[in-house]
């Protein structure tokens, strides 16, 4: 029996597992040991065997002590499966209740409680962007295909994003334009009166009725003297878009000296430009050659070296084919950037202008009768945007009165800039073509195409909401938009808001419906 | 003069300490009223209080002031609610007590108002009246409409008629053409200057006056520039100094003329000049701009370069952030938009005050939630307009009122005739939807607002200026003229008595 209890039972080796199996293996032995033991003592039993026994029960007791601390020790590095999963699931809670502005998985800073009071006074209330938001519109991006429907996002005046899953800030203001067709803002190649005189950013009325009434046409960027601006009603951020876009070209036989002038500072400028190129191979060779004299090169030289190198584009006013083509042989010859203005007679004069590389901004109304003593086809002719268009000719179109105006004539200056490109389309040139004159082929006479003309990310805000296709003649603006904010409504501005759209006069009345009677508030 | 009266003050002090039975006495007496006076609880127009306190008017002293009571039908004190069967107090030219059933001194003179309102006298805070048509154009920040006025050769009595005892008379001009200057109607000579005001800066056609603006504004860092490089220099040069006469005596302190370098260049920091010591062409100082410590060896005060005066009220606004008041004048909606443009790279440049001219344009309904949130004092036309090219009424007063800005209201023109419709035009506004209380403040304390002077007119209320007048009727009704008009306690003006 007692030898029995020397057997080696197996506490230690299965204590492993749990706690609790330790100590129900080790209760039957070591137990049954000490009290086998003491009572053998009472019994008179041999010391040595007694010994032993009560040696075995303490030697237990010290291994059973060890086992449970160490098991404790591994409980705690190793929780249970149920303890573990909950500690799991606490840790994926973790990142809800950090502070927002920390990202998921981020080393976790120090708290410090001062620091979110503070971020908000750091930031400055301009550096918040400012959002704007067109959707439900018939898009003609122009330079893309026609989306029906997407949402356009503007963000500080550009467009941010295109399309129909695009997702609007909050604090964006929104224009629901279901149902109205957007266009680019329409870009008028030369304007009088809309904007200031030169610097515009100095001179502009921002809220002068023929901003206002240019902006009822769509239009959107204006060119006073020599500077490309913007239509931005009340306010002057943005305003201009491009100074010095052209160098004015005299180049006329009714000045033959200034002619030859001319060509002489090209022929000179294109010298110079040779010697350039041939002192960089010598300095190849010689690295202390000597460079080409370059100290005449101001005033009418240095104009005609920036032509050369098409860092300036020229303007130059022409009409007859005569003219046209004198010009288009010169701009060939030295291969400058020209663009010409008027071009009655380019219907004749297209090959030669097309293959010269000419821009040509034209007024499709323009009436010109033929004259019958010269033995040539001469006069305008309705065809003039369509063939020069066929030869490959860039157009801006621009009405035959650059202002605005509320008397005279009406459909003949810039609040009809569509109508002078549908007149156009009158003559043979496709409806496409004729609303890029007005658009981004205008913007790229200007050289802002990068900017404005045309629908795409990153470029200018300017928008014309239309209530129907731009070219037609019941077409009104319905809101315009510059550099992202509303510079017209149509509703909001008593000039056309009593015009009901499609001409229909069932239609209810708008809301603020003009002429108003005196006292009436709004 | 001020030594002058340095002086006295010092003289009378000692007698007052060192003996002299009468004049301490006198002394005594004064000290007692203002004491008296300074007490919140006579400001309490209540009759309870002012009993409980007979002694607020000094009796001893009332043989020696001259006490005025004026005893209206009813006092529109601006300051508070109106008062009918209201009273004043006065002494001294100045308004001691406002309320009813006051007590008064025996020994005072009754101005026996019953049939008659009271109101603060109106302020004419913008005008060219009776001025010769003579402008300049350009930066001026020196010369102003004090230079022009001489009192003797203007007809004051139109504006007396109509009820004005304060008018500003500013320079004609573009650009910055100088400080305004503010006058009273009528009164003793020496007490009618009452200093200059605003300084105006137009942007009636921003083309020409952004160019000059910003070019004024350039000039004035430009002479802040040369004042900090002077000093810069002559700090350096007294470090030098400083080091030789270390090496030359060791054993002097160093500390004193530390202390002095401290505290003197900031007492001359600004570089003000007094007007008499200007020179016309400042341009003539610009080539010279060492300072003069260069030519004395040993220099113990930093002198700074000469500012030009012209820019001088725009140097003390960039550098010291304090000035002039100054009064942006606009003509159309659009010029605001220049105003912001122009001064966006100087803060410090204050735009709280502006006039808004009656241009072609009329389309300050663009601006008008812009100045308000701005919190702005508007100078306006009190015209009832309609939005361009609509036949909508608008009534740009009461819009900008109820904005939040404070109303400041010009005649329309400077004829006789229409200063005298001045209150009837209030009234057409009021009609309109203007508040009565603002339309009357925009004549009175608005107008000394802008003029700087609202502690001392604008209002009926204690310690202010006694400058009323007296009407026949409520001021906004048609048929009410103006009876008298005081200024500084003295009945100036009376109507010819009606037939």
């Amino acid at each position: 029996m007692i030898r029995r209890s020397f057997t080696p039972s197996g506490p230690t080796k299965k204590a492993r597992p749990s706690v609790c199996r330790c100590f129900v293996n080790a209760r039957p032995s070591v137990c049954h040991c000490f009290v086998r033991s003491s009572a053998a003592l009472l019994a008179g039993k041999q010391w040595h065997t007694i010994l032993k026994a009560q040696l075995v029960v303490w030697v237990h007791a010290v291994v059973c002590v060890l086992v449970l601390v160490q098991a404790i020790c591994a409980r705690a590095a190793s929780p249970s499966p149920g303890q573990a999963a909950a500690a799991e699931h606490q840790t994926t809670d973790a990142p809800e209740a950090r502070p927002p502005q920390f990202r998921k998985g981020a080393p976790r800073p120090e708290p410090k409680p001062a620091e979110p009071q503070q971020a908000p006074q750091i930031e400055p209330e301009e550096s918040k962007p400012r959002f704007f938001a067109v959707t439900g519109a018939v898009v003609h991006t122009v330079t893309g295909p026609v989306l029906h429907g997407p949402t356009v996002l503007c963000k500080n005046g550009k467009i941010a994003a295109i399309g129909h899953g695009v997702a609007i800030p909050k604090e964006a203001e929104t224009l629901d334009a279901k149902g109205f067709h957007l266009y680019p803002g329409l870009v008028a190649v030369s304007s009088s009166g809309i904007v200031g005189s030169e610097p515009p950013e100095d001179n502009t009325d921002l809220y002068d009725l023929s901003l206002t009434l240019a902006l009822a046409g769509g239009v959107t960027t204006v060119v006073t003297g020599n500077t490309a601006a913007k239509l931005t009603f009340g306010t002057l951020e943005d305003h201009v878009v491009k100074r010095n876009l052209f160098t004015t070209l005299q180049y006329s036989t009714r000045n033959p000296d200034g002619r030859r002038q001319f060509r002489h500072a090209l022929d000179r400028a294109r010298q110079h430009l040779r010697d350039l190129e041939a002192h960089e191979e010598k300095k190849k060779l010689d690295p202390k050659a000597k460079p080409p004299d370059s100290a005449w090169v101001k005033g009418e030289y240095e104009t005609a070296l920036k032509l050369l190198r098409h860092e300036v584009v020229a303007l130059a006013d022409a009409n007859t084919a005569w003219e046209l083509e004198d010009l288009a042989t010169l701009a060939g010859q030295y291969d400058f950037r020209l663009v010409v203005r008027g071009a009655v007679e380019g219907w004749v004069a297209a090959p030669a202008m097309a293959r010269a590389g000419l821009r040509a901004v034209i007024t499709p109304r323009t009436r010109r009768d033929a004259d019958e003593r010269i033995n040539r086809p001469n006069g305008s002719s309705i065809e003039n945007a369509k063939i020069l268009y066929d030869h490959g000719v860039t157009l801006a179109i621009v009405p035959a009165s650059s202002g605005t105006s509320l008397s005279g004539l009406a459909g003949r200056d810039l609040m009809y800039l569509p109508m002078e490109a549908a007149f156009a389309v009158r003559g043979g040139l496709p409806d496409d073509v004729a609303v890029r004159a007005v658009t981004i082929d205008a913007a790229q006479v200007l050289g802002i195409e990068h900017r404005v003309g045309s629908v795409e990310v990153g470029k200018d805000a300017d928008f014309a909401l239309v209530d129907g296709d731009l070219l037609h003649y019941m077409t009104l603006v319905r809101w315009t938009v510059v550099n992202g904010r509303i510079a017209y409504d149509k509703e909001k501005d008593s000039l056309l808001s009593h015009v009901r759209r499609g001409g229909d006069q069932d239609a209810p009345a708008p809301p603020d419906y003009w002429p108003r009677r005196l006292g009436e508030e709004r | 003069m001020r030594r002058f009266h340095h002086l006295s003050a010092v003289l009378l002090l000692t007698v007052a300490v060192f003996g002299g039975g009468g004049i301490w006495d006198l002394g005594f007496g004064i000290w007692d009223l203002e004491s008296g006076e300074s007490e919140p609880s006579t400001l309490n127009p209540q009759p309870s209080t002012l009993n409980s306190q007979p002694s607020t008017l000094n009796p001893e002293n009332e043989e020696q002031e001259a006490f005025v009571v004026i005893k209206a039908a009813r006092v529109i004190t601006l300051a508070g609610p109106e008062q009918s069967r209201g009273e004043i107090v006065l002494a001294d030219g100045k308004i001691r007590l406002t309320g009813t059933e006051l007590e008064y001194p025996k020994a005072a003179k009754v101005i026996d108002a019953r049939g008659e309102v009271v109101m603060p006298g109106l302020i004419l805070p913008r005008t060219r009246w009776q001025l010769p048509g003579y402008s300049r154009s350009g930066v001026h920040g020196d010369q102003g409409a004090a230079q022009e006025v001489f009192l003797e050769e203007i007809d004051f009595q139109p504006l007396l008629e109509a009820g004005f005892t304060a008018v500003c008379f500013y320079p004609a001009g573009t650009g910055i053409s100088g400080p305004a200057a503010v006058y009273r109607t009528a009164g003793k000579t020496e007490n009618r200057a009452m200093g200059t005001a605003y300084l105006r800066i137009t942007m009636s056609s921003p083309g020409r006056d952004k160019q000059v603006l910003r070019q004024a504004i350039d000039n004035a860092r430009k002479e802040i520039e040369k004042v900090e490089q002077a000093r810069k220099a002559w700090e350096e040069k007294q470090k030098k100094a400083q080091a030789e006469a270390a090496q030359k005596k060791p054993a002097e302190p160093a500390g004193k003329p530390e202390g002095e370098k401290k505290t003197e260049p900031a007492k001359d920091q600004d570089g003000r000049q007094e007007p008499k010591s200007q020179i016309p062409n400042p341009k003539s100082q610009i080539p010279n701009p060492e300072p003069a410590p260069q030519q004395k060896p040993e220099p113990e005060k930093f002198v700074p370069p000469k500012i030009d005066p012209a820019v001088q009220p725009l140097v003390d606004w960039i550098r010291d952030k304090r000035g002039p008041a100054l009064l942006l004048e606009l003509a159309s909606a659009s010029d605001l938009r220049h105003l912001d443009d122009v001064l966006e790279r100087s803060p410090e440049i204050p735009r709280t005050f502006f006039c808004l001219e009656r241009g072609s344009a009329a389309d300050y309904h663009h601006v008008v939630a812009d100045l308000g949130s701005r919190k702005a004092l508007v100078l306006s036309q009190p015209l009832l307009g309609t939005l361009p090219y609509t036949a909508t009424r608008y009534n740009l007063p009461a819009e900008l009122a109820a904005a939040g800005c404070t109303l400041v209201l010009l005649p329309q023109a400077e004829a006789a005739s229409e200063l005298k419709h001045v209150r009837s035009r209030l009234a057409d506004l009021v009609r309109a939807g203007l508040p009565r209380d603002e339309a009357l403040k925009a004549v009175t304390l608005g107008a000394a607002k802008v003029l700087g002077i609202q502690d001392r007119l604008g209002t009926i209320e204690k310690g202010k200026d006694a400058d009323v007048i007296f009407l026949d009727g409520d001021p906004l009704a048609p048929e009410t003229r103006v009876t008298r008009v005081m200024i500084g306690g003295e009945i100036v003006w009376e109507a010819p008595k009606r037939p």
